[in-house]
């Protein structure tokens, strides 16, 4: 899978990653470096046991690198979750951690490819 | 594109955000990268005089974005580097809570390393072709430099004249703070007359501070080297200028200081040296020497490393004997801590205990000793040894947490140890300042059947009252007090010492027994048990199984 088959599949934007990240060598470097992020374990671990501070704390970085590497679909989903978790006011939604799992797993199937 | 000498530190707490920044950056900038606020603190202190720009993002755990900009604001000298935020579009309260706390620019998230790099030109152009600091650089009370100003030019200086030998100066004004604000500019018109004098007197190119209340700082150029009792020239110097202001002076220098380290360093130095003569009224000049920045090294590294060397096993606890003055055999030990550090050797407890003191670390450490003595005991248990009791030192901050007694009695329970078999040893420096609250403390730990030793009896802070009013089973006579036993003075004052000890029912122990006539000299007073080293050295925990065993 060449890198923009790999954004068209995740719904993703190619172009506009590009160009933050300067080249495709950089995209593909960083791309592999998201396999070995503990972010989304921690959002699973800290959802399990119900810390609503630890959970937003995950979804907010999760958020952040997933945007950064131009992952936008599931940028967007976890966007969901941490602004239903930003008021440390209520437990993680579980439909919503359902949404961000899957958007992940096929964000992690697919970059595995590139491996 | 080469580098350029600008440097950026990126604070970050996701190593693969913190990756992409780092890497598209370093292509123009040095980086330097910290993973939350605290170490960004730490990074920015250490280099505040090389980085240009901070970027920093807001969730981070240990101290976030926010509590980093409220630190910063509130530092006149980290104020000055300008901070980047990043942040994400859907939060606009972000930015201006942001700016309030003094941040200088934003970015949004998702990265675009490439606008970053553009903002961040932008600013380094903007602040070096405007005068980039504090529109205040002269305190307008003193005529003198405003610390950051000090700061930012005794920096400029130094780099400038890398060949030129300097002296930095603290000084400390006794009453400085107080008399001006009860006399207003009436007091700094006399001070000023005197610092015009002092102008004089010392080299133009020479700068001056303010560097807090009473103390003021300086940094001039070397010119009487001839001069060789450098402390007898200050001090006339200080003489001439106190008999006509009516006040107390004392200096710190510190000459021939580093261009290359941080100017901060140095002030660390001088402050360090003014604050070892501050309480001395004899002395009123202090030198800035290697010894000293040794010393202040050697802490600072406790200070940073103390943490992980109670975490990685380098701190360990060791068991010193104690011995039966009857019969020899073995009644009892003292658990003590010995830090050992690859490529640094041996760091002596004389040394990091009375730190650790000072900045609360010996509660953690004390806990630490006690739950490794309780383990240990539990492991030769199980083995089926003969163990004895074992005596945990504890310092009177332990006493200042509500929760002491449950590190103590949590290691027992946890252990399944049976509370006999611990002593605790505490100091009579304890019931100085919190005598009720430690008093019920102990009285609970008896409860127990856990026995409380009275350590380092005889030395600096003995009063027989103490023998009367606290709850202990064991009084342990200071080593200093049993080396000087063949001294017929201190033998009668043993003898009484030990009728009233005896008279209240108390065992008795004596520390730093290293000689047989010591021995001697201990059995024939009755003393009941010894420790020192006549009988053994402090044992790491292998060898004092094979002692028991």
């Amino acid at each position: 899978m060449t890198l923009q088959e790999l954004y068209f599949a995740l719904g993703g934007n190619y172009n506009d990653t590009k160009q933050r990240l300067m080249n495709d060598k950089l995209i593909n470097r960083f791309l592999l470096r998201f396999i070995e992020d503990t972010t989304m374990a921690q959002l699973l671990d800290a959802v399990k046991i119900g810390d609503r501070k630890a959970s937003f704390s995950a979804a907010h970085t999760l958020k952040g690198v997933a945007g950064n590497l131009g992952l936008t679909s599931l940028a967007k989903s976890v966007s969901v979750l941490t602004e239903q978790l930003r008021s440390l006011e209520e437990d993680a939604d579980p439909s919503l951690v359902q949404d961000v799992k899957e958007k992940y797993d096929c964000s992690f199937r697919a970059i595995m490819t590139l491996v | 594109m080469s580098k350029s000498r600008y440097t950026v530190l990126i604070v970050e707490d996701n190593d693969l955000n913190r990756d992409i920044l780092a890497t598209i950056l370093g292509e123009e900038f040095e980086i330097l990268e910290a993973k939350n606020g605290q170490e960004g603190l730490k990074v920015l202190q250490e280099n505040v005089s090389r980085i240009s720009v901070v970027l920093l993002d807001l969730e981070m755990p240990i101290m976030n974005g926010y509590q980093m900009l409220q630190v910063v604001k509130e530092d006149e000298l980290l104020r000055e580097i300008p901070i980047i935020v990043m942040t994400s579009k859907e939060n606009a309260d972000e930015e201006e809570r942001c700016l309030d706390l003094g941040a200088y620019d934003f970015a949004q998230k998702p990265y675009s390393p490439r606008v970053v790099i553009q903002h961040i030109r932008n600013i380094i152009r903007l602040r070096e072709s405007a005068s980039t600091l504090n529109a205040i650089e002269i305190e307008a009370e003193t005529g003198v430099y405003t610390r950051g100003a000090f700061f930012h030019y005794a920096d400029k200086l130094l780099k400038k004249n890398p060949d030129v030998d300097y002296a930095l100066i603290m000084v400390d004004i006794k009453g400085f703070s107080t008399e001006f604000n009860k006399w207003g500019s009436a007091y700094v018109q006399i001070i000023k007359k005197e610092a015009d004098q002092l102008r004089k007197s010392i080299p133009d190119d020479a700068i001056c501070g303010h560097y807090y209340l009473e103390r003021f700082i300086a940094l001039s150029p070397i010119i009487n080297r001839e001069e060789s009792d450098r402390k007898k020239v200050v001090r006339e110097f200080i003489a001439e200028i106190e008999s006509r202001v009516g006040t107390t002076l004392k200096f710190a220098v510190y000459e021939n200081i580093s261009h290359e380290e941080d100017i901060l360093t140095s002030v660390q130095y001088v402050q360090e040296a003014l604050n070892n003569i501050k309480s001395l009224y004899n002395e009123n000049v202090s030198l800035v020497d290697e010894a000293l920045i040794n010393k202040f090294e050697r802490r600072t590294y406790i200070e940073e490393h103390m943490q992980e060397a109670l975490a990685n096993g380098e701190i360990e606890v060791y068991f010193q004997p104690k011995h039966s003055a009857k019969d020899g055999k073995i009644v009892g030990a003292e658990t003590l801590m010995r830090w050992c550090k690859s490529g640094i050797g041996f760091i002596s407890p004389g040394e990091f205990v009375p730190l650790f003191e000072e900045n609360g670390f010996i509660v953690e450490a004390d806990a630490f000793a006690c739950d490794e003595t309780c383990r240990y005991l539990r492991k030769w248990i199980d083995q089926g040894l003969d163990v004895v009791p074992i005596s945990v030192n504890t310092s009177r901050y332990d006493y200042t947490k509500k929760n002491f007694q449950n590190h103590i009695t949590e290691s027992v329970k946890r252990y399944n140890i049976d509370p006999e078999l611990i002593h605790i040893e505490i100091t009579e420096s304890l019931f100085q300042d919190l005598s009720n609250e430690a008093t019920e403390i102990l009285k609970t730990c008896r409860r127990l059947g856990i026995k409380i030793e009275l350590d380092d009896f005889g030395t600096g802070y003995s009063s027989l009252h103490s023998l009367a009013e606290l709850p202990i089973d064991i009084v342990k006579f200071d080593q200093s007090f049993i080396r000087k036993l063949s001294q017929p003075r201190e033998q009668i004052v043993m003898r009484g010492c030990m009728d009233i000890v005896k008279s209240l029912n108390l065992h008795t122990v004596a520390e730093g027994v290293e000689t047989e006539e010591n021995l001697l000299q201990c059995i024939e007073l009755g003393i009941d048990s010894i420790q020192g080293y006549y009988y053994s050295k402090p044992l790491p925990a292998s060898e004092f199984e094979k002692y028991i065993g």
